[in-house]
């Protein structure tokens, strides 16, 4: 008897495991594409995602307001996920650019996250990685050597720059393109590291000269005006550095090695974060102010009471909203939902949140 | 749900028809098919083959032997060892899509994987391709969670937390025959063809050969159901090409004092597409990857009395492979990346037994292994292992208790960059079966294993990634369990039940851990595993010529990361890991046809750390359904079957992003002679 009972408890058990793999509830059945009133909506965070999860998205918040539970707000608006890696988000007039490295296209958006126009780049190109925006046209730079320039009215193509070995941040200004040229894999598979910014002529998309920088150019800027640049280095003896453009004379100056972000701050200062490894490849970062102005470097944190974590933590994402004055640092573990650290003016800690994504690269304010 | 092909019922009506007429004419010869021979076998033995797990081993050993593999209609070795309770099969999808298997979530590189008595290594990646393998020839497959009872094994198998033992068949020759020759077609959905050859051939008193060779194409190009948001697009897998070829030559011979000397020698060549993730609006996919891979090895086995028994392992293997990709993002528009791995590999094992219930053994492993790889600064590094085994077993009428240590040497030399340092360590094993009443086939048991997996070369040289400093990784395992078999009811021939419940603890895992630009190896990662395993089996005869077998398993599993309190996925479940999963097998044995079924249930998953519901996947259920018929004339043999493989046409992703295949089907024709 005892084992006839043990078998019918074992039977039952695994009568019951059958039911558990039935379907899921329906799918989504939430989802509308009712629009969203932008009012509501004053930022948006780009989240990244990662590599071949289609999880890229944008969500929103209310800055003055207590922060909680982001959704996707692109889904929401469109019906259809944005897809995959969102290497890049702008606002220019009105209008919210984004960038998808892997889906492989550039899509223009309206203050909602309606999607207005689109470009699907051809197979035959390389994956697109950085935007800049100016009157008409929408430039950028892509993997395998080649900025495309798009009307932006309806994106569709109007010029193409073709050189260089893959191409990543890129700004317009005065009507030249700076470029950075990063790097390359050879034919044997080793990486070789490029040391040149390319200045292209944005109307007829040819090249006009090459600056030289420091290794593995990767980020550039406009400031105030002024054009600064990140390399990121060869990861052995050549240190990551930020260094300033001078258009004029078409050359560069390293500013401090080993910075990792920067972004216009308050008071007519630049935020700066670095970051360095110890023999275990254990990060540090240091927060530091840049007056572009005097060229002095302020040691003194732009933050007052930053958590400790953000010592070792990889910093993803950092903005100032220069209509309010509150900086955002952006944390990412490259596997869970990022966190947005919202700071007031002076740098004090006013409240963090799930970003809602992976990986928050980029924020856009509304300030209407 | 949608409606069977009719192309497909077409096909199955005309194979039952096929299968019905001649057995009218055949009946005489009934007594040769499948179901006569059960029948004529006496019950202990008809037991033994239908029990999917081995009740009396003090750890956890699941079998599946050659008749079960091919009447249930399993694809292949990933489709295979998912039936075991506690495992991980990650599977990319398709014919050509990698399969890797875990046990009760440790990780891949924690599972050694056995062919013929012999570790099959992957010092580069560490987790073995278990896709690869063909299941044609296979006698028997088995998984040892720590490891089986056989204490005449090569110190790897002792030294890893499970042990998946494929086993193929040797040469055997009925009513005096001396050769034996089998051809085998099979076809199937989405250009899937492959033929396969074998031949037996007796040369002489003691000494026998096999040969095996088979090759396989498909276009895998298979439909799916991408869902996007609120849109639902049909779209068809694309680059999911393989070809291969396989062959391999076995010799067996036993000596005059009752030695016996096997010997191996095994080619395999590739080349297949690799779809990759299915990314939202970009269908390109240009990733392709070509493997070639040859070993020789050979195994001495000598019994010199009932005291003594000897073992000597020796093994070369080659494995080569090349990873091409294209795209304007590389110089010349095509990236490749070329990996040779060779391995030196020496084993030696000897049990002494001074005493009826106390046994000793003790072996010794030696491996070289060297890795080259493509680029200007490859380190080109070699590894040295020596793995020493110690074990002791007492064993009485109920009570088996078994106690092992491996002892681990490991220095490396390369030739570019840092060497890491040697790594020296013990990983103790203790287990006990008890039989508290000597008339009941019940067993009580637990196991004791303290395990790791040493940094691949991968971890440790990849190209900015790898890192020299990394710890072993470490595993340990806690299993106490219940086993069962016996005959509670008339209708039924024998009934087995297995019962496990597990605490495993991970630590030190290495993983990629990322910082604001550099991704490196790390020892970062504390998984803590608890989990239930239940497996049951059962055959029912109706009369004399059908039968029934019914298997099944359910698994509960809690695997939870625990690296860090801070971290949103502290406590969370590991992605890809169901809290709840399981299958059922049933066989219908009957004259004129038999019938296989399959269900997998699997519950719902992440494919993300965090565990929340953007990052769920949905459960599923796939179910399976084979009608089989074998013939006899004389000497020769015709086995017909067909398969409807996810019969419901389910639409689900095993990896997220990497589309299963919906419902399809495969026919064989087997014909012997």
């Amino acid at each position: 008897m005892k084992t006839r009972s043990i078998l019918m408890t074992a039977l039952c058990s695994l009568m019951l495991g059958m039911g558990f793999a039935s379907c899921s509830d329906d799918d989504e059945n939430d989802l509308n594409t009712k629009p969203i009133e932008p009012e509501t909506y004053p930022a948006y965070i780009l989240n990244e995602g990662v590599w071949g999860a289609n999880n890229a998205n944008i969500t929103s918040f209310m800055p003055n307001y207590k922060v909680e539970n982001l959704s996707d707000v692109y889904l929401k608006t469109n019906g259809k996920q944005m897809g995959d890696v969102a290497n890049a988000m702008m606002e220019e007039d009105d209008n919210i650019y984004v960038v998808l490295n892997g889906s492989m296209y550039v899509a223009r958006l309206d203050m909602t996250t309606k999607e207005q126009a689109r470009y699907t780049f051809p197979k035959s190109e390389g994956a697109p990685r950085c935007i800049d925006v100016e009157d008409d046209y929408a430039y950028v730079t892509q993997y395998g050597g080649q900025v495309t320039k798009l009307n932006i009215k309806d994106m569709t193509l109007a010029g193409t720059f073709k050189g260089g070995d893959n191409l990543e941040g890129i700004v317009e200004k005065d009507g030249k393109l700076y470029v950075a040229n990063t790097y390359t894999v050879d034919g044997s598979n080793n990486w070789v590291y490029n040391k040149e910014v390319f200045v292209i002529d944005a109307k007829t998309m040819t090249l006009e000269k090459t600056i030289t920088v420091v290794d593995n150019p990767t980020k550039l800027y406009e400031i105030d005006g002024k054009i600064y640049l990140i390399s990121q280095g060869n990861y052995a003896d050549v240190a990551g550095a930020l260094q300033s453009i001078d258009p004029k004379t078409g050359t560069s100056k390293v500013i401090l090695n080993d910075v990792t972000k920067i972004t216009e701050g308050n008071n007519d200062l630049i935020y700066c974060i670095s970051a360095t490894y110890d023999a275990n490849w254990q990060l540090s970062n240091s927060f530091f102010t840049y007056n572009p102005s005097t060229g002095a470097i302020s040691e003194t944190s732009f933050l007052q009471d930053a958590p400790s974590s953000f010592s070792t933590a990889a910093i993803y994402l950092l903005e100032v909203d220069e209509e309010t004055g509150f900086i955002y640092v952006g944390t990412s573990d490259y596997t869970t939902n990022g966190t947005i650290y919202q700071f007031d003016k002076s740098g004090k800690l006013v409240q963090s949140f799930d970003s809602g994504g992976i990986n928050p690269s980029a924020m856009v304010f509304i300030n209407d | 749900m949608k409606k069977l092909n009719p192309a497909i019922c077409v096909w199955v009506c005309r194979l039952v028809m096929v299968a019905l007429f001649p057995s009218m004419a055949s009946a005489q010869e009934q007594k040769d098919s499948i179901s006569g021979m059960v029948h004529q076998l006496d019950a202990v033995t008809v037991t033994a083959r239908r029990m999917p797990a081995k009740i009396t081993s003090a750890t956890s050993v699941q079998v599946l032997r050659k008749e079960d593999l091919k009447n249930l209609g399993l694809q292949n070795m990933g489709d295979a060892v998912k039936r075991f309770a506690g495992t991980n099969v990650r599977d990319y999808g398709g014919i050509g899509g990698l399969k890797t298997v875990s046990v009760r979530n440790l990780g891949a590189a924690h599972t050694a994987v056995s062919y013929d008595g012999v570790a099959i290594s992957n010092t580069q990646a560490g987790q073995i391709d278990i896709g690869r393998f063909s299941l044609d020839n296979v006698s028997n497959l088995s998984l040892a969670i720590g490891h089986d009872d056989n204490l005449l094994q090569s110190a790897r198998l002792f030294a890893s937390a499970g042990v998946l033992n494929i086993e193929t068949e040797k040469p055997h020759f009925e009513n005096g025959r001396s050769t034996f020759t089998q051809v085998q077609l099979r076809g199937g959905s989405f250009g899937y063809f492959t033929p396969a050859l074998r031949h037996w051939q007796k040369l002489g008193d003691n000494t026998r050969l096999s040969v095996d060779a088979n090759y396989l194409r498909a276009d895998g190009s298979y439909p799916f159901s991408l869902k996007n948001g609120s849109l639902v697009t049909e779209e068809k897998r694309i680059n999911s090409d393989v070809e291969s070829w396989q062959g391999e030559v076995n010799f067996f011979h036993t000596f005059q004092d009752d030695s016996e000397l096997s010997a191996k020698a095994y080619y395999y060549k590739s080349e297949r597409g690799l779809p990759g993730a299915v990314i939202l609006y970009n269908s390109a996919s240009d990733e392709r990857l070509w493997d070639e891979n040859y070993f020789a090895q050979a195994r001495y086995k000598k019994v010199f009395s009932s005291k003594w028994s000897l073992q000597a392992q020796g093994k070369y293997n080659y494995s080569w492979n090349k990873y091409e990709d294209l795209g304007p993002q590389y110089t010349g528009g095509k990236q490749t990346d070329t990996n040779r791995q060779k391995e030196y590999y020496l084993s030696a094992s000897a049990l002494y037994r001074p005493i009826d219930w106390l046994t000793f053994s003790l072996s010794q492993d030696g491996a070289i292994n060297k890795l080259h790889t493509n680029g200007l600064n490859s380190p080109e590094p070699t590894r040295y292992t020596s793995l020493t085994a110690l074990n002791a077993r007492i064993q009485t009428k109920q009570l088996k208790v078994s106690g092992t240590v491996v002892a681990t040497y490991i220095t490396e030399e390369v030739k570019a960059g840092n060497t890491p340092e040697d790594r020296k360590r013990l990983s103790p094993t203790l287990s006990a079966s008890w039989q508290p009443w000597e008339e009941e086939q019940f067993f009580v048991r637990a196991l004791y294993k303290n395990t790791f997996r040493v940094p691949t070369f991968s971890d440790l040289y990849y190209l900015r990634v790898g890192n020299t400093n990394l710890r072993p990784e470490k595993a340990t395992e806690y299993t106490l369990g219940l086993t069962w078999s016996g005959t509670p009811f008339s209708f039924t021939d024998f009934v087995s039940l297995t019962v496990d419940g597990y605490y495993n603890e991970v630590k030190d895992k290495i993983i990629a851990f990322p910082s604001t630009y550099v991704w490196k190896m790390q020892n970062y990662g504390k998984v803590h595993i608890t989990g239930i395993d239940v497996t049951l089996a059962t055959a029912i005869p109706f009369g004399n010529k059908v039968n029934l077998n019914l298997s099944g398993n359910y698994s509960w599993q809690k695997a939870l990361d625990v690296t860090n309190k801070e971290a949103k996925n502290y406590k969370h479940q590991l992605p890809y890991t169901p809290e709840h999963n399981g299958n059922v097998s049933a066989t219908l044995e009957m004259p004129w046809v038999n019938i296989g079924y399959t269900v997998t249930m699997v519950g719902k998953r992440y494919y993300l750390a965090q565990n929340i519901e953007a990052n769920e996947i949905e459960g599923y259920n796939e179910h399976t359904a084979t009608l089989w018929r074998e013939f006899k004339w004389k000497k020769c043999g015709l086995r017909l079957q067909a398969e409807i493989i996810n019969l419901t046409d389910a639409q689900y992703d095993v990896i997220k992003y990497y589309p299963m295949p919906g419902r399809s089907w495969r026919l064989t024709g087997t014909f012997n002679f």
